[in-house]
């Protein structure tokens, strides 16, 4: 199967940069293009963890009735350069207590976990690093080095504030993942695929072919739970224990400094567009327009760019749309205690989204029947 | 059972409830003074830095003495200078004591406006300025000279 | 040999050594924690090599359950044990005389295995092959497969049970 994506890109960048065409074997094209591609990803996720981080402040301050942080550049808009650049030129501490390697190691770990995700999102309409076949199981895989991230992060600090805001993370990862899972089950069962393209293909057509629309008000539901869980999987508030500053000073980040601190925040904010494309593609229609038509299609003719152009747009704004949820929600709710939060996952999320998956099975297999045995007399 | 989903019902529209809250403080005016380029509008009687109109003056000492810091240094002497009446032969010169040396030390100063309120010629006065801070110390002590400028 | 074979051999051979490495560190560790980290190194090459025979479901199955659940709770564990640095015995080595041989012997037993036994090569599966393996779990496995979730229920209700505060 490598072979057949390996050929694909061949071909396209044959056809699309012919004063390029080297005799050079397709392998050599693939991890070509993996590198450009993962560069660009990489480049856009921290600028967007940049832009988030700037955004968020703002939110906040707009929030509390205030302004928030606008000196630097119009509007303040470079403020995530000017905290970069702060951020690089800091001394890279490791305490005496810390366990080296492993504290060295660990956003590395951390961010594998959250830029792998960006691996299998279709940005666009054929647009995505790898198409896979099991995407949303690869997602729901990968993302598990978050929590191994940040439970090494944690331990190799040596700190009991980290220690504790691990195991937290933990035991809050661990939980919540069930919860997302059986929402991701209920797309899995209403799409019959797991490949991101194809789930979005599914939902072509208007606005109420969406996955939210489908079954109402189930759907919905589904939608409000994996969108809680998401929350606590990305450590956001209310789900914030295991960084409570109030009480761990940092959590799991407590001892960390400079560069390998903003290896964290940029993980937090990527980690945030990650979920928020996730719930863009399963529910909301991914790279589809809410219009019954494309605005530039119908602009300037029937050309499949300008569709890619557009859908990209529109994902990058569907997502945006619910990274502001994000921050709304953020400015607005109090923490969670803990056993608060283990409450609401195992005794609301989950039965709650294990009686949507059941009753959304039953409807579209009860459709599926009917339409299959209704020459029988039924 | 009823209860269990009357609280999730109620749970739900309380973060709601709390949404809408946040969301209109979001659009509403906010309450930041952006300060280097906005400023607050002191109130009239605010005591600032105190100020002189040293033309105005008499060197009648009452500001020295009053002051309870001794903030104020004044030295005058006797001189024929103009007038602040001006007649139709131009300016009347007067014989009246000239200042010489106004100081005002802002270090000690404790902005109590007594100097300001017993000046015969209301020549002292307290001004709405109040970013006094100086990189030293001999900065901090303001002279005002002939005709008002420091 | 092409540049594309020796790219596929390079990757191959990197998996193979990660998952051999860690799984070296995993034995040979004094730190159980160290132990525990690599772990997650050996599971992520075996994955790796499971991509390769063009198994995919496995691949991302190994992850899930291996990564994200298993070693974090072991991890977890780990933590919860109490001056876990103190701990120096985490593999302590009693008469390696006796033992390696017997690993020997053990390990060219396998290898002869392996080299004997007719394997059924079947062409590869549908990319992915999720729908194989639900169809086979759903049908010819069943049992198999209601068994195992008759256990796991039995594991979750012992876990309840151990966690009531005031016993029955």
């Amino acid at each position: 199967m490598l072979k057949e994506y390996i050929d694909a890109i061949k071909s396209f960048v044959d056809t699309t940069i012919p004063f390029l065409v080297i005799d050079a074997p397709v392998e050599l094209w693939y991890i070509v293009w993996i590198f450009i591609f993962g560069g660009v990803v990489l480049g856009g996720a921290m600028l967007f963890a940049g832009l988030a981080s700037f955004a968020e402040r703002r939110v906040a301050g707009f929030v509390q009735s205030r302004l928030g942080p606008n000196r630097v550049g119009p509007e303040g808009l470079f403020q995530f350069v000017a905290d970069g650049i702060k951020l690089v030129m800091k001394e890279d501490l490791i305490p005496s207590a810390a366990d080296k390697l492993l504290f060295r190691a660990a956003p590395y770990v951390l961010f594998i976990g959250t830029l792998g995700i960006f691996a299998a999102l279709p940005f666009s309409k054929s647009v995505s690093i790898t198409n896979l076949n099991l995407g949303l199981l690869y997602i729901f895989a990968i993302s598990s080095f978050v929590a191994v991230g940040i439970i090494m992060a944690g331990w190799a600090s040596g700190n009991k504030w980290s220690l504790l805001g691990a195991m937290r993370s933990a035991s809050q990862l661990i939980s919540y993942e069930i919860p997302i899972a059986i929402c991701f089950l209920t797309i899995v069962m209403i799409a019959g695929t797991m490949n991101m393209h194809q789930i979005i293909g599914q939902q072509t057509g208007s606005i109420f072919s969406w996955f939210i629309f489908r079954y109402p008000p189930f759907t919905v539901i589904t939608f409000i739970v994996y969108f809680i869980a998401a929350l606590a999987e990305t450590n956001r508030t209310p789900f914030d224990l295991p960084e409570a500053e109030s009480e761990l000073v940092g959590g799991y980040h407590t001892e960390y400094s400079g560069m390998r601190f903003a290896f964290f925040f940029m993980g937090e904010y990527a980690n945030m567009f990650a979920v928020c494309a996730i719930a863009t593609i399963l529910f909301l229609g991914g790279w589809l327009s809410p219009l019954p038509f494309f605005i530039l299609n119908a602009l300037f003719g029937d050309y499949q760019l300008l569709t890619i152009i557009e859908g990209f747009g529109w994902f990058i704004a569907k997502i945006l749309f619910l990274v502001f949820v994000m921050m709304w929600l953020r400015w607005t709710l109090p923490r969670y205690r803990v056993d608060q939060l283990m409450a609401v996952c195992w005794k609301v999320l989950l039965p709650i989204s294990l009686a949507t998956m059941l009753i959304i099975g039953i409807w579209s297999g009860m459709g599926e029947w009917t339409s299959r045995y209704r020459g029988y007399g039924l | 059972m009823i209860t269990y989903f009357k609280a999730i019902v109620v749970g739900l529209w309380s973060v709601l409830a709390g949404m809408g809250i946040t969301i209109r403080y979001f659009f509403s005016k906010k309450v930041t003074m952006e300060y280097p380029e906005k400023r607050w509008q002191m109130p009239e009687r605010f005591r600032g830095m105190v100020k002189c109109d040293t033309d105005k003056c008499i060197s009648c000492l009452y500001c020295v003495n009053i002051c309870p810091v001794s903030c104020l240094t004044l030295e005058g002497i006797k001189a024929e200078i103009p007038s602040r009446v001006i007649t139709l032969e131009g300016k009347e010169m007067k014989r009246m004591k000239d200042v010489t040396k106004f100081e005002v030390d802002i270090s000690k100063c404790i902005f109590c406006g007594l100097c300001a309120e017993g000046c015969p010629t209301c020549a002292i006065g307290m001004s709405d300025e109040y970013e006094l801070s100086a990189l030293s110390r001999k900065e901090l002590v303001y002279q005002y000279a002939r005709s008002g400028q420091r | 040999m092409l540049l594309g074979d020796w790219i596929y051999q390079i990757i191959f051979y990197a998996f193979v050594a990660l998952s051999i490495g860690s799984a070296v560190i995993v034995a040979f560790s004094r730190n159980i924690v160290y132990s525990a980290f690599a772990l997650l190194l050996t599971f992520f090459g075996v994955a790796g090599i499971y991509v390769f025979l063009s198994s995919e479901f496995l691949a991302i199955a190994q992850v899930i359950i291996y990564v994200g659940g298993i070693l974090v709770l072991v991890l977890f564990a780990v933590m919860l044990t109490h001056k876990i640095r103190d701990v120096k015995l985490s593999n302590p080595s009693t008469s390696p005389y006796i033992a390696g041989p017997l690993v020997l012997i053990i390990f060219i037993g396998l290898i002869w295995l392996i080299m004997t036994t007719p394997w059924q090569i079947k062409g590869a599966l549908e990319i992915g092959g999720i729908s194989d393996i639900g169809n086979a779990l759903m049908g010819k496995y069943l049992l198999a497969f209601e068994v195992s979730a008759v256990l796991l229920l039995g594991a979750l209700l012992g876990a309840t049970y151990l966690a009531r505060k005031n016993s029955l």
